[in-house]
């Protein structure tokens, strides 16, 4: 975990609100994007993102730095929540194919960080690597990988939708995800421990 | 499949529900396959840095942020609070174990509040609501309390195959007897760029080899195994290395990786310990 989001999560513990708006400016970007992506929709993604966050002011106590990084946990809760909201909507096709669609490229380039600098040179280089890291994907790999991150789909889902064999999607996903760990292993190992 | 293979759809969600809760019954045995789920987790967490930015309104958010953050609940190490309420399983996504369901868990304290608030001065119909809000109160805690007499009994739960895993995974009980089982078989990929003849090595369930050893990487083709490069695995068995592959023109269908003293061996002197052929 790096020691900036440790600290956060210390005064957090401690009652200290100022530390709410340092651990918005480090993350809001990135989950904001995230949740927008999933939902299509600012209003929604906004309250996503301060449902998550107020819940990382009331579960501090039970972040386990041991189990994994600050923003994994943050990630991970935006886009459960995301995806709730998305199936409880009943859009989860057509956003789907949106995500399909979508790519990884459109505003890559240019994070749109909070107030501090030092997670805005961080994250922007991270963000360089992640794009090219999903670039270099197969396609179809990407594919079936985009599908179920931004559209809560399954595997069967993805192959129903696809037209393509079950055993190939699970394949792609599984394929996919190990060379995104490859190639993005320094970027959550030198931030760790 | 294994459930090592399993392990990244599982992360993103994607497991179909039979399959999503054999993978978590699976998960609480074994303390490897819990550590590849931390791993990917980061790893898909690092995913949503491919969704494009959008301009916002910092201020404003961070009004309201402060606004929910003053009339936010604390949790303050209250775990048995939550333990009945988390057990929605959800989208095959368990952020950290102990905190899952976002959502889920605010009835409680907020039915609480609730009843705090609304006082005593109020009309025939509204003690009506504050009676309601108080049986809801009384049900979560005897959910509470059951969930808590569930949790005392980490054997017979595991047993069920339905239990969920914000269950089977609560803080308290996490690897009481969960890490006695086997470790599952190490697995290895190679990505073997023949343009560039360099091979990227990744190892999980590996455990470290003892000081003085290492693993090696051989090339397997019609004559002699062709020495590759060396490498070691971290303590949480994973390893990743960038490697040279054989020298141009030495052809060769599979690879194998053995345990070899440090600094390598010219000919393997160890078994095998795992093999495969190129080209899946």
């Amino acid at each position: 975990m790096s020691s900036a989001d440790g600290d956060l999560i210390a005064r957090i513990r401690d009652g200290d609100e100022t530390a709410m708006t340092d651990l918005y400016d480090r993350h809001a970007d990135l989950l904001l994007a995230l949740a927008y992506r999933v939902l299509g929709d600012r209003a929604d993604a906004e309250d996503v993102v301060l449902e998550v966050l107020e819940r990382a002011w009331r579960d501090a106590s039970r972040f386990d730095e041991r189990r994994g990084s600050v923003r994994a946990w943050l990630v991970t809760m935006v886009r459960s929540r995301a995806l709730d909201t998305l199936r409880a909507r009943g859009r989860q096709v057509r956003l789907a194919e949106s995500a399909a669609r979508g790519g990884v490229d459109a505003g890559a380039d240019e994070p749109m960080t909070g107030d501090d600098p030092a997670a805005r040179a961080e994250w922007g280089d991270d963000r360089r690597v992640v794009t090219a890291a999903l670039r270099e994907l197969p396609p179809a790999q990407r594919e079936a990988i985009e599908l179920a991150y931004y559209g809560g789909l399954s595997q069967s889902e993805i192959a129903a939708r696809l037209g393509a064999p079950l055993g190939t999607v699970k394949t792609r996903i599984r394929d996919g995800m190990q060379k995104l760990r490859v190639a993005l292993h320094p970027l959550y190992v030198e931030r760790r421990a | 499949m294994s459930d090592m293979d399993r392990a990244a759809a599982y992360v993103l969600g994607a497991l179909d529900a039979d399959e999503a809760r054999a993978f978590e019954a699976e998960l609480a045995r074994s303390e490897a396959l819990r550590r590849e789920v931390d791993e990917l987790r980061e790893v898909t967490a690092l995913l949503a840095l491919g969704a494009p930015s959008l301009p916002r309104d910092d201020e404003r958010l961070k009004a309201r942020l402060l606004e929910r953050v003053r009339s936010a609940p604390r949790a303050a190490g209250d775990e048995s609070r939550h333990v009945g309420a988390s057990a929605r399983p959800e989208s095959g996504v368990a952020p950290q174990r102990d905190s899952r369901a976002p959502g889920a868990r605010a009835p409680a304290p907020r039915a609480r509040d609730a009843v705090r608030k609304l006082g005593w001065a109020l009309a025939a119909a509204a003690l009506v609501g504050v009676a309601l809000q108080e049986a809801r109160v009384r049900h979560l805690a005897r959910q509470v309390a059951t969930a808590e007499q569930r949790r005392d009994s980490v054997a017979a739960r595991l047993a069920e195959r339905d239990t969920t895993l914000g269950q089977i995974l609560a803080p308290s009980t996490t690897l009481i007897q969960l890490t006695a089982t086997g470790q599952p078989a190490p697995g290895v990929q190679l990505f073997w760029n023949a343009a560039s003849r360099r091979v990227v090595l990744h190892a999980y369930g590996l455990p470290p080899a003892p000081t003085g050893r290492v693993y090696q990487l051989w090339f397997l083709g019609a004559g002699a195994p062709i020495p590759g490069g060396t490498f070691n695995s971290e303590s949480n068995g994973s390893a990743v290395a960038t490697m040279d592959g054989p020298p141009s023109g030495a052809a060769f269908t599979g690879a194998a990786i053995t345990q070899e003293p440090a600094g390598g061996s010219s000919a393997p002197t160890s078994p095998i310990i795992v093999a495969g052929t190129l080209g899946e």
